[in-house]
């Protein structure tokens, strides 16, 4: 594995608004995803590793230099970006060729490259009709073989799972993994954890503008044992449940949810199931559901930006 | 540092590998070329274009109209009224237009239609996109108002005075040399504004149908500050001129409004035309296009 | 305080039945404030008006008053006399700032709205196209008017104020009428003709360059015309031409601009606004129509 973007101190601002804080980070070759809430920054973390932006302090380099107007660096790259966006009057095939040719291609070349990324796509039957007929789906599909055209070393896909369907969705995920058995290095940007699950497990955790986490997601659930856990548990009698837990100081916050829910957050999950499995024997409590928030990353995600 | 600074990847590609041109001449071409024909496709396929040669066929009407409406159609010279036609309509008037209307946009439609990071993400030299634009801008705009001037001077040969002969010719090509240049320059302004700001139209109308007008009034050398004292410069023939003692003592007039003549005016607009293109590299390799440009977005 | 059990519920307020074209232009006006590029063109409106409050006060209270040390030296002066003429004078300076204001303001109305697909939005509210075209049009228009009528208006009134007397009222009774009605000579059709633009164009930018385009060599062809036939009538042609035709009709101006009545180019000023208003609700209709 070797460094591919690398930030150091990264900040940039608009105006007042500080996009990114103080962002220190190195993402490897391989599947990457970019996580967090909308505003956390995963675009402008991505623009600046395209050259779009030029940090307000701090420097990005990718493949070790500088990306804003070198065309070495950006030649190994390929960007799909979250918003529509095309020409007029123009066909999906063109949109792959165009931009193609603005790659450094000969109109040859850029002619193979369009119908074979096209394909690859799926798009070879609608590659001919106007983009404005396309559905999101195949727009999505279309920036995707633009991205793909030049076969770059480097892929940032922002938000591309953004308005597909299920079966999209899935054909979306297989070719990301495709992708990244095959040696290619992708950024996925994406504020859905569930998407980013199922390409990878490899995270950088954005929020507010700094890195809230960054490594394997079950590294991230190590980082956060030391944080409460929230258990549900759902039976007939959640205040007398609740008297168990009273007197109990790894217990921090005790709620009730409607007239059959406790809600426990603890710092010792494991004595807070036994106490759990006492009070379960009781005739009155009836415990029907037992449920731990956090078995998702989702959950991770939760803890670590609350 | 890197760990391993080559960067060197073992990827198995699911697509053939792309060729690039080798040589930074070659690319740059290439990209030249890519731009132009790019630009080029998407100006001829719209229907706006439609709009703009027809504006800028109507001067061919106002010969047609002396020839055909006049009661004295033979009073009317020829060379004048082909003169006033091709300086004041497609010089001073339809150029700034055209430029208004295409050259805003080489840059501006990127923006607006939030194509610019793509653009920007392309591994090519800043110029040579400008460059292969602005040459589309220029084969369009010169193909629509060449073409209207030549009709005109045809429709002008209608009455006395022109004909299509060798100093017919000579004049015509003058003046199509002319509104080349001010095409040129225009555009250039035109261009430079569209990647400057957002609203390019509305600083251009300002610039080229506000001040210049407005500078033409004021004594002393302020119009020198316009694009206008230049290509007006250009023309062979004063524009106010109707006969012979007239036209002699407007262009002793104009000598006490500081003449600069045609050869320096050609080469001053050539020199607008390259300082405007080089500013609108500078800019568009400084500024920061992205569209959302919201925080943390 | 009442306890809902669901987190969505249905608005409890009443619907507002009329002027919903208020919002309309309640948000217009909101976001064209804001922009740079018109405090500019504010600014250079508020200049020339202060030209004229400074003609309006000179006339007023230094010329009218013969013991005054200036009053000799400005008597020379017979453009600042306030009459008439200065305020026709005033609006068709004014004109071309409005247009700009308006292209400024109205270029991006319709076409960023389809472009941004807005217009959804809008009649998925309980907004018809009437409210919608009404509401785009009075904010251009109100923008043109508070340009011309209204700071032409309070110079009258403060004309008033300064003479002595109640003879100026008398003399200047119609003046405001006269403004109202060339301001909205002015103003109507360059709205309609903006919007009718951006109606019918996809870029902002592309139409204020269309409205532009036509209004220029409509004007330069016209006057193109009319020199080299030496038929001043064919000025009727240029649409600002015709313009100040009315203008100088409304303001019982001397030596018109070309000797037709004011009929014609009111025919054609109303022909302008009825091609543009049916480009306006074609466009609009079809987008409310959509399916």
């Amino acid at each position: 594995m070797s460094t591919i973007i690398s930030a150091k101190n990264v900040s940039k601002w608009f105006g007042e608004v500080v996009a990114l804080n103080d962002l220190n980070v190195e993402i490897e070759t391989g599947v990457t995803g970019l996580l967090g809430a909308n505003g956390a920054g995963k675009s402008t973390f991505i623009k600046l590793a395209l050259g779009l932006y030029r940090p307000s302090r701090g420097s990005v380099t990718v493949f070790g230099e500088s990306p804003r107007n070198n065309a070495a660096v950006l030649r190994r790259i390929g960007y799909c970006p979250e918003l529509d966006t095309f020409y007029d009057n123009m066909t999906g095939y063109e949109y792959v060729y165009w931009l193609s040719r603005y790659w450094g291609m000969s109109a040859k070349h850029a002619q193979v490259a369009a119908e074979q990324a096209c394909d690859r796509v799926g798009m070879t039957e609608r590659m001919d009709d106007p983009i404005e007929e396309y559905s999101k789906g195949m727009r999505q599909r279309i920036k995707i073989a633009q991205a793909l055209s030049t076969d770059p070393d480097l892929l940032f896909l922002d938000e591309p799972m953004a308005g597909l369907d299920p079966q999209g969705r899935e054909e979306m995920f297989s070719l990301i993994r495709e992708l990244g058995d095959n040696g290619y290095s992708v950024v996925v940007s994406s504020h859905i954890l569930y998407e980013v699950e199922r390409v990878t497990d490899n995270v950088v955790l954005l929020f507010q503008g700094s890195i809230m986490a960054h490594g394997k997601v079950r590294e991230i659930r190590s980082l956060i044992d030391a944080h409460p856990h929230t258990i549900h548990v759902d039976c007939s009698a959640p205040r007398i449940l609740a008297t168990h837990f009273v007197q109990d100081e790894s217990v921090l916050h005790l709620d009730f949810e409607g007239e059959s829910r406790l809600v426990i957050r603890t710092k010792d999950p494991n004595a807070c199931y036994a106490r759990i499995n006492a009070a379960a024997l009781e005739p009155d409590v009836e415990v029907t559901r037992i449920h731990c928030a956090d078995d998702s990353l989702q959950a991770v995600f939760d803890y670590l930006v609350k | 540092m890197m760990d391993q600074p080559s960067h060197a990847f073992t990827k198995t590609s699911i697509l053939p590998k792309p060729v690039a041109p080798s040589g930074p001449l070659a690319q740059y071409i290439h990209c030249l070329r890519a731009s132009f024909g790019h630009s080029l496709t998407l100006m001829l396929r719209r229907q706006r274009i439609i709009f703009a040669a027809v504006i800028t066929f109507l001067p061919v009407v106002i010969p047609l109209a002396i020839a055909f409406l006049s009661d004295s159609q033979f009073a009317h010279s020829g060379m004048d009224v082909f003169s006033k036609m091709a300086g004041e309509a497609h010089i001073n008037t339809l150029a700034p237009l055209l430029a208004l209307f295409f050259a805003t946009m080489i840059i501006g439609e990127d923006v607006e239609s939030r194509t610019i990071p793509l653009m920007l993400t392309r591994p090519m030299p800043r110029s040579a996109w400008v460059f292969g634009r602005f040459g589309a801008y220029l084969m369009v705009s010169t193909a629509i108002l060449g073409t209207s001037m030549l009709l005109t001077f045809g429709a002008s040969t209608a009455l006395s005075d022109l004909a299509f002969d060798r100093d017919g010719f000579e004049k015509l090509f003058t003046y199509e040399l002319a509104m080349l240049l001010a095409l040129m320059a225009n555009g250039a302004l035109a261009l430079f504004l569209g990647a400057v700001t957002k609203r390019p139209i509305i600083i251009g109308l300002i610039f080229l149908y506000g001040w210049q007008r407005l500078a033409t009034f004021v004594p002393g050398v302020v119009d020198f500050l316009t694009i206008m004292k230049y290509t007006t410069e250009m023309l062979p023939v004063a524009l106010e001129s109707t006969n012979q003692v007239v036209r002699e003592e407007i262009l002793e007039f104009k000598k006490q409004q500081y003449l600069v003549g045609a050869s320096k005016a050609a080469i001053t607009l050539l020199g607008i035309t390259a300082v405007l293109l080089g500013g609108s590299v500078v800019v568009v390799r400084i500024r920061e296009y992205a569209t959302d440009r919201a925080a943390g977005t | 305080m009442p306890v809902y059990t669901r987190s969505y519920r249905n608005y409890e307020g009443t619907f507002r039945r009329r002027g919903r074209w208020m919002l309309i232009v309640e948000q217009e006006l909101r976001i064209l404030v804001k922009g740079k590029i018109f405090q500019f063109l504010c600014l250079g409106a508020f200049l020339h008006w202060l030209l004229r409050l400074f003609q309006v006060v000179a006339y007023d209270v230094i010329m009218q008053d013969p013991n005054h040390p200036m009053a000799a030296m400005l008597q020379q002066a017979k453009f600042l006399t306030v009459n008439e003429t200065a305020f026709f004078d005033f609006l068709r300076i004014q004109a071309p700032m409005v247009f700009l204001i308006c292209l400024l303001a109205g270029s991006g109305m319709i076409c960023n709205d389809v472009r941004n697909n807005l217009m959804e939005v809008y009649f998925s509210k309980p907004i018809t196209w009437r409210d919608y075209a009404l509401g785009k049009l009075l904010s251009l228009v109100f923008v043109g008017l508070g340009f011309t009528a209204l700071p032409a208006i309070v110079l009258v009134v403060i004309h008033n104020l300064l003479a002595p007397g109640w003879e100026t009222l008398t003399t200047t009774i119609w003046w405001p009428v006269e403004i109202a009605a060339f301001s909205l000579v002015i103003v109507l059709p360059f709205s309609l003709g903006i919007l009718a633009c951006s109606a019918v164009m996809q870029s902002q930018n592309y139409a204020g360059i269309t409205a532009f385009m036509i209004l220029v060599a409509n004007g330069v062809i016209a006057a193109l015309l009319a020199g080299f036939l030496q038929e001043e009538n064919y000025l009727l042609l240029s649409y600002p031409m015709s313009l100040d035709r009315i203008g100088q009709a409304i303001f019982h101006q001397p030596n018109p601009v070309f000797n037709l009545g004011w009929g014609w180019p009111m025919a054609f000023v109303a022909m302008v606004c009825l091609l543009c208003s049916v480009i306006i609700t074609r466009v609009v209709r079809r987008a409310e129509c959509a399916p």
